[in-house]
């Protein structure tokens, strides 16, 4: 209550800001009460209000609302220092869950229906953690269908997608932006679809980061990640495509990053994605260190394990 | 009334001060940076903090990024408000230079095809004039084509 009373005296301030520094005609009410401030103790007001309008500008970027506002960054010297090399100065950084579903494209993954999780079910998520796993599903859903021609199946991923945004306050980059209907607009020409999805993948990243909220970058990459792989790797059963298994091999570069950062941010809710990613890697470690082909034991391990745990993340409500 | 100016004037001194140190890093200020730098390739991710959150920098800054092989990348230094801007160079997966600003007269952008998969180095050189300057943002995006 407290806090939502002063979000309310911010947004005022704010408001008044640009008055404010314009320097107020005497007959403006603010005039008169700052006259009798300065009677009192000049230097505490102004100090006081000076405080009160910075942290004004940190409250509104804390609520999400990042595209019109100033972000404070603290010092660093929370869970932003990079997990897996602490010589780095910034978190290692994560490929885009769209390159990550263009490359599986781009190496021949191609659509098969019935696959990818319903977006009907985009209603049943419910606690943050469940939601901010399923954003990243829903995301590379979004991408599969965009890549291969499913124009219906794609608006509603991207229906999917803003309601699991909007479920993690961040329905301000849908609102501003007007994503949806620009994309329900451009069905059919894949290039622009294509530059709504970057434009999506870049106002989520640059939201989520300039608010730190590094546990939602975390969990809906380990969900979009989960998704990519899963369908690829149940493609490769029927389609040995060397090309896609290859890249399933490059993902043991992601995956150590994708967990590192996960641990660093040590949520107790996200501890079964964990358990479960660490389970892939284990599997995923074997095929690359054995050099298994696409019908070895190795491989059939590493594709029930992550099956096990895209049926753990999209069963999280 | 003359004091109440005096008032006025201080606390927007203030006030721009703070302001003017947390606008740099700001995400409209990125969002836009971004746009502009990364031009048709496609974003990947971005990265920004203010310089002073960088506690033992000691003039150089440094970040990593995954890159798969035969993939194309651009690596876009978006580093705002600093005195002179920092010196911005790309290693491979071995750490080879594979570009530097310096030597690219204060190019910003670097865009390359990656020969194989693996994590790629990007060092910002703060020159000693900036090291203390409090309102300058660290940045950097990538793309993709």
């Amino acid at each position: 209550m407290a806090l939502h009373v002063l979000v309310h005296v911010c947004k005022f301030i704010l408001n008044a800001r640009t008055v404010y520094i314009s320097l107020l005609p005497p007959h403006y009410p603010a005039f008169t009460m700052l006259k009798r401030y300065a009677s009192l103790s000049s230097i505490f007001y102004v100090a006081a209000l000076s405080a009160l309008l910075a942290g004004c500008s940190g409250s509104k970027t804390e609520q999400g609302q990042a595209g019109d506002t100033l972000s404070i960054e603290a010092p660093t010297t929370d869970s932003l220092a990079a997990p897996e090399d602490q010589t780095q100065d910034f978190i290692q950084s994560l490929p885009s869950p769209i390159h990550v579903a263009r490359i599986f494209n781009r190496a021949g993954l191609r659509y098969v229906a019935g696959l990818t999780n319903t977006s009907k079910d985009a209603g049943k998520y419910q606690s943050a953690t469940a939601k901010a796993l399923n954003l990243g599903i829903y995301t590379t859903d979004l991408a599969y269908s965009t890549f291969n021609n499913q124009n219906q199946a794609a608006v509603d991923y991207f229906k999917a997608v803003q309601k699991m945004g909007e479920g993690l306050d961040m329905a301000s980059m849908f609102e501003s932006t007007n994503l949806v209907p620009r994309f329900e607009r451009n069905l059919g020409n894949k290039d622009s679809l294509l530059y709504l999805m970057s434009q999506l993948s870049l106002e989520s990243d640059i939201l989520l980061k300039g608010s730190k909220r590094m546990d939602v970058v975390a969990l809906s990459f380990a969900g979009a990640w989960t998704e990519s792989m899963y369908l690829t790797t149940s493609l490769l059963t029927e389609n040995k495509n060397l090309e896609l298994y290859n890249r399933v091999q490059d993902q043991q570069l992601t995956l150590p990053k994708l967990i590192a950062l996960l641990e660093s941010q040590n949520q107790p809710e996200a501890t079964p994605a964990l358990d479960g990613l660490k389970e892939v890697k284990s599997k995923l470690d074997r095929v690359v260190a054995n050099s298994a082909s696409i019908s070895s034991t190795e491989y059939v391990e590493l594709m029930s394990s992550i099956k096990a745990l895209r049926e753990k993340i999209i069963k999280t409500v | 009334m003359r004091n109440v100016y005096k008032i006025l004037a201080i606390a927007v001194f203030f006030i721009m001060g703070t302001v003017a140190a947390q606008a740099q890093c700001s995400d409209k200020t990125i969002k836009k940076a971004t746009k502009d730098a990364l031009g048709t390739y496609i974003f990947e991710s971005a990265a920004f903090k203010p310089l002073s959150s960088f506690a033992n920098a000691k003039g150089r800054v440094e970040a990593a990024f995954s890159v798969y092989s035969q993939e194309s990348y651009r690596v876009a230094n978006l580093c705002q408000s600093f005195t002179e801007q920092p010196e911005f160079e790309v290693f491979d997966t071995e750490k080879n230079l594979l570009f530097s600003s310096a030597k690219e007269k204060g190019k910003a952008t670097y865009d390359f095809i990656a020969q194989k998969s693996g994590d790629y180095t990007i060092q910002f050189k703060v020159a000693a004039v900036d090291t203390k300057n409090d309102g300058a943002c660290v940045a950097f995006a990538i793309g993709y084509k």
